[in-house]
């Protein structure tokens, strides 16, 4: 009886191992095609629910951190608050993908960088999910022996550069290894032997060419940022199958935030050093050019001084008519007697601005100036009355001196076609991306993107 | 004086709002100094490398043969890359899997010349200098929408200015012999405009990043030259004085004294150091460290390692010593035998001086601004000098006279100078000494600005900027020639320690 009960319950038992069993299958297969379904999803690509999840810590941390402050005090504010943030989270991946698209519209992938600097967002990628693996298992402060011994990875960056110094020789310009890469041992893992092949592939191989020629002592602090670029590697692909991002996808997003640096730079948008390319030829037809000599002429040499004349007036019937006699030729001095005005005669002498481009040049001047030389920008002689803290003003330019006495088109070809090409490509960009967030169609799987976005908030501790 | 500290607090609250504007005409402003100088920085090191080659002295041409023999001859053998292809992720799609070398659409990126032209870019190409921006800690404004500027480019200038464009005194020599870049030493300073622009930009932008330890994740995208550069530490050289206070591998917490060197102090309250004035405004930093009151601002900013700083870093601690020391000062044993070892893909850390050797041609590099026409030139001369073929002469594109490179070459006083070590004005006798050469030329350009005719600064007229052009192409064939023939000549010198020393 008693074995027969044992039999029983040792049944009964495996039953619901094997229930448990199926159902921790069932439930990871489940959160398994729940990690690789889309919840961002456009006519090119998608984002797998893994992958959100990976992206979201590694590259939105500040959006992630809800501080204690008024703004989040109740519940409501909370959430209002969690929704700018999805929101703007959102509009960054749409802008992040259009940029990606437009780039390789533009020869992003066949430019001769394009492998430099994706492979330098990799590496990013890489280090940013490193971070996020050793912080959540090591806490904040961490050394690289701590991550060793984490990740069980048996590895002296001295004894890498004692191997690399027995190992190096000279062959002709170059510096190498006496024995290929892949036949050095450097170390050992839970898997087996570590070659030097693999850790130098977390650096290019420029960096990896260039530690081989180093003295002793400078190679050492390299060796150490290598097997620092190893561990971030392993970790960060830890991270990605514990979470279930896709690295195709991951990598795509890698190519679309290269991308921006790309078309910073080919639409003028970026100074130096952003990305090495010059930026997109326009053609413009010579009146186009010339329309636009003359609409920036003042911003291209700076004007003077403007020397203008006019009245003020207590309403403004007063002084259209006054500026209708004037502009028929009627002397001022004859009109000064005629009319009816608070001042008249007035003489105006006003210095130009220093750079016509600066608006905030226009903030520090008063009104009646600014009016003056906008009218003297825009070559109007004479210009609309205009009311200026309740007086009614109209005025006739009648000397402008600028800074160049002869300016011609020729001296300033250059300058205009620059000016006319940045603005041109300003607008070209705005529409391309315009064009391509819309053909491109990003939609999100909302309610997964929220709780996914829940679930990554940090919260702040201090 | 609470009145006059409101005063200032309420003029500052102002200006921010007047920034609103600068802002907002962001485009207009800021796409102003939108340069690619990556043509022009390639081109001068190779003219260099061929005027040493054609048409300079017996010396010239033999440290030419050595380089070319270093690197496997001059348009082949060994291939500098600044970053090639070595892609982990063997299943990413779509990879390129390009080979930069094969790639490159100029074809020189082989042998002694390549090498030449890819240093010459490798300065601006480095994502090694982190500030902590208006939006994000980053090595750029990375704000696509807006625009995108290296912040790398901070240090490649040597302020020679004594006063800023209205002829107010501005002062500079703070923590050098010359400083360099500061937004308060501007040509530009006070007034607004785009030096104020990205002063307000980067506010209480920490320089004192500690970049290898950078836990910071927007660390992540690091890039140097070296490995674990580190500009706030690797380039204080030259008895640089900078006060770098200690370095943090973080953003800087405001307010806690630490930060010497925030970048500007537009912003309300958030470098918390008081300097001095000189005039009505703050121009001495960091006087009072810690020191500052609430409703006072533009008591702190940053003054950036002059271009000749980051050039000794190079040029001593890794062409010379190969990485030995790291310090700030040059082990002349750590050189001895390198004659004789040096590898090809180390050149490129004497051809990235070269960089900084071209930038102290242009004149706003000296007339320290990001404005006047800092940006358009630059591209002028991109777009004009930029697809020059060499051994041509094409109007307007071949700007390389040899005839006039020489004489800017027999013209320099440095020329003949080759010593290892200099003996320091302070001294102190422990240099190489490429600042002297970089000085030379510094000057040099910064009084081109008083000849008739190249006032590039305050105006567009192609014509000037052809003027500086033509002046600055062989000036800086011949300086980049004379340093290469330096650096050679260094390396020579200490063929063995016998001779390793300053007879």
């Amino acid at each position: 009886m008693q074995k027969l009960f044992n039999v029983q319950q040792f049944l009964k038992l495996l039953y619901r191992h094997l229930y448990f069993q199926r159902l921790i299958a069932f439930s990871l297969l489940a959160f398994s095609i729940q990690c690789r379904s889309p919840v961002v999803q456009s006519t090119n690509e998608s984002f797998s629910a893994g992958t959100l999840a990976f992206i979201l810590p590694a590259f939105f941390t500040d959006e992630l951190i809800l501080p204690e402050s008024p703004e989040v005090s109740t519940r409501e504010k909370l959430e209002k608050e969690k929704e700018r943030r999805i929101a703007r989270i959102q509009t960054r991946i749409q802008d992040l993908m259009a940029a990606g698209e437009l780039a390789t519209k533009y020869g992003f992938n066949d430019d001769e960088y394009y492998s430099t600097y994706v492979f330098l967002q990799t590496r990013g990628r890489h280090s940013r999910a490193a971070g996020l693996y050793f912080t959540r298992h090591l806490g904040e402060n961490y050394k690289i022996p701590d991550i060793l011994k984490l990740l069980k990875i048996n590895i002296s960056p001295k004894n890498v550069n004692d191997t690399i110094e027995k190992s190096v020789v000279r062959d002709g310009a170059n510096i190498k290894t006496r024995e290929p890469l892949e036949d050095i041992q450097i170390g050992t893992d839970e898997k087996g032997k570590i070659y030097l092949s693999d850790i130098a592939a977390s650096v290019s191989g420029e960096d990896f060419s260039r530690l081989l020629s180093f003295s002793y002592n400078a190679r050492l602090g390299a060796i150490t940022e290598v097997v620092r670029g190893y561990t971030d590697r392993i970790a960060h692909d830890l991270l990605r199958s514990e979470m279930q991002a896709q690295e195709s996808q991951l990598f795509k997003f890698d190519h679309h935030r290269a991308s921006e640096l790309f078309l910073s730079a080919k639409f003028g948008k970026a100074g130096k050093g952003v990305y090495p390319t010059g930026t997109l030829e326009l053609k413009f037809s010579p009146t186009e050019l010339y329309d636009h000599y003359f609409q920036i002429l003042p911003a291209l040499t700076p004007m003077r001084y403007v020397i203008a004349t006019g009245a003020i007036f207590k309403n403004q019937e007063s002084a259209e008519r006054f500026a209708s006699q004037w502009k028929d030729k009627i002397t001022l001095r004859t009109l000064c007697n005629r009319a009816e005005h608070i001042q008249c005669g007035l003489k105006w002498h006003i210095r130009g601005y220093k750079n016509a481009k600066d608006l905030a040049e226009r903030e520090e001047r008063s009104l009646l100036d600014n009016w003056i030389l906008k009218n003297a920008l825009e070559s109007k002689m004479y210009p609309d009355v205009q009311e200026i803290n309740g007086l009614w003003y109209t005025l006739k330019i009648d000397s402008i001196q600028f800074e160049d006495d002869n300016p011609t088109f020729e001296k300033y070809s250059w300058a205009v076609r620059r000016d006319l090409t940045m603005q041109s490509l300003n607008l070209l960009l705005e529409s391309e991306m315009k064009t391509i967030k819309q053909r491109l169609n990003v939609q999100f799987e909302q309610e997964a993107f929220i709780r996914i976005f829940n679930k990554s908030i940090i919260q702040k501790t201090d | 004086m609470v009145k006059l500290k409101l005063y200032f607090a309420i003029s500052h609250f102002l200006k921010f709002h007047t920034l609103a504007f600068v802002l907002g005409l962001g485009l207009l402003l800021l796409t102003d100094i939108d340069a690619y100088t990556r043509e022009v920085h390639k081109n001068l090191p190779e003219d260099a490398f061929l005027f040493m080659e054609l048409d300079g002295s017996n010396q010239q041409r033999w440290a030419a043969d050595y380089m070319k023999a270093k690197a496997g001859g001059r348009y082949t053998g060994y291939c500098q890359q600044m970053a090639p292809p070595s892609h982990p992720i063997k299943e990413a799609i779509d990879y390129g899997n390009v080979d930069f070398c094969v790639s490159a659409s100029d074809k020189t990126h082989y042998g002694a010349v390549g090498i030449a032209r890819v240093g010459g870019i490798a300065p601006d190409l480095v994502f090694d200098a982190f500030y902590d921006d208006l939006l994000f800690f980053s090595w750029q404004f990375p704000n696509f929408g807006l625009y995108a500027n290296n912040f790398t480019s901070i240090q490649h200038f040597i302020n020679l200015l004594t006063s800023n464009e209205e002829g107010f005194p501005i002062r500079t020599q703070n923590h050098n012999d010359y400083d360099g870049y500061a937004y308060n030493a501007s040509y530009g300073f006070p007034s607004l405009g785009l030096d104020y622009a990205l002063a307000v930009g980067m506010n209480n932008a920490s320089m004192t990043v500690n970049l290898p330890g950078c836990t910071h994740s927007n660390c992540a995208e690091r890039y140097s030259i070296v490995p674990n550069g580190n500009p706030a530490i690797d380039y204080r050289q030259n008895n640089s004085q900078t006060p770098v206070g200690t370095p943090s591998g973080d953003k800087q917490t405001p307010g806690d004294g630490s930060n010497y060197n925030c970048y500007s102090d537009t912003l309300f309250n958030n470098c918390p150091d008081e300097g001095s004035k000189v005039g009505d405004y703050y121009q001495i930093p960091n006087t009072n460290p810690g020191g500052g009151g609430f409703f006072t601002s533009d008591q702190d900013w940053i003054v950036a390692e002059p271009g000749d700083n980051a050039s000794t870093f190079y040029y001593n601690e890794f062409f010379l010593e190969g990485g030995t020391s790291r310090n700030d000062t040059l082990q002349s044993s750590a050189v001895v035998g390198r004659y004789y070892s040096i590898a090809a893909q180390e050149l490129i850390y004497l051809g990235t001086v070269q960089h900084w050797t071209g930038d102290f041609n242009q004149p706003t590099h000296l007339w320290a601004t990001l404005g006047y026409n800092h940006g358009d030139y630059e591209t002028f001369a991109d777009e004009e000098y930029g697809p020059r073929a060499t051994g041509q002469s094409v109007t307007n594109q071949n700007y390389e006279t040899p005839s006039l490179a020489i004489a800017h070459a027999n013209s320099r006083q440095n020329r003949g100078f080759s010593y290892l070590a200099t003996n320091d004005p302070r001294g102190n006798d422990k240099l190489a000494g490429i600042d002297r050469f970089l000085m030379e030329q510094g000057f040099l350009t910064y009084h081109l600005m008083f000849r008739p005719g190249h006032n590039k600064l305050q105006t567009t007229d192609k014509s000037v900027w052809r003027n500086v052009l033509r002046w600055a192409v062989p000036s800086a064939v011949a300086q980049m020639a004379i340093i290469y023939e330096k650096g050679i000549l260094d390396l020579r010198k200490c063929r063995n320690s016998s001779t390793c020393n300053n007879s």
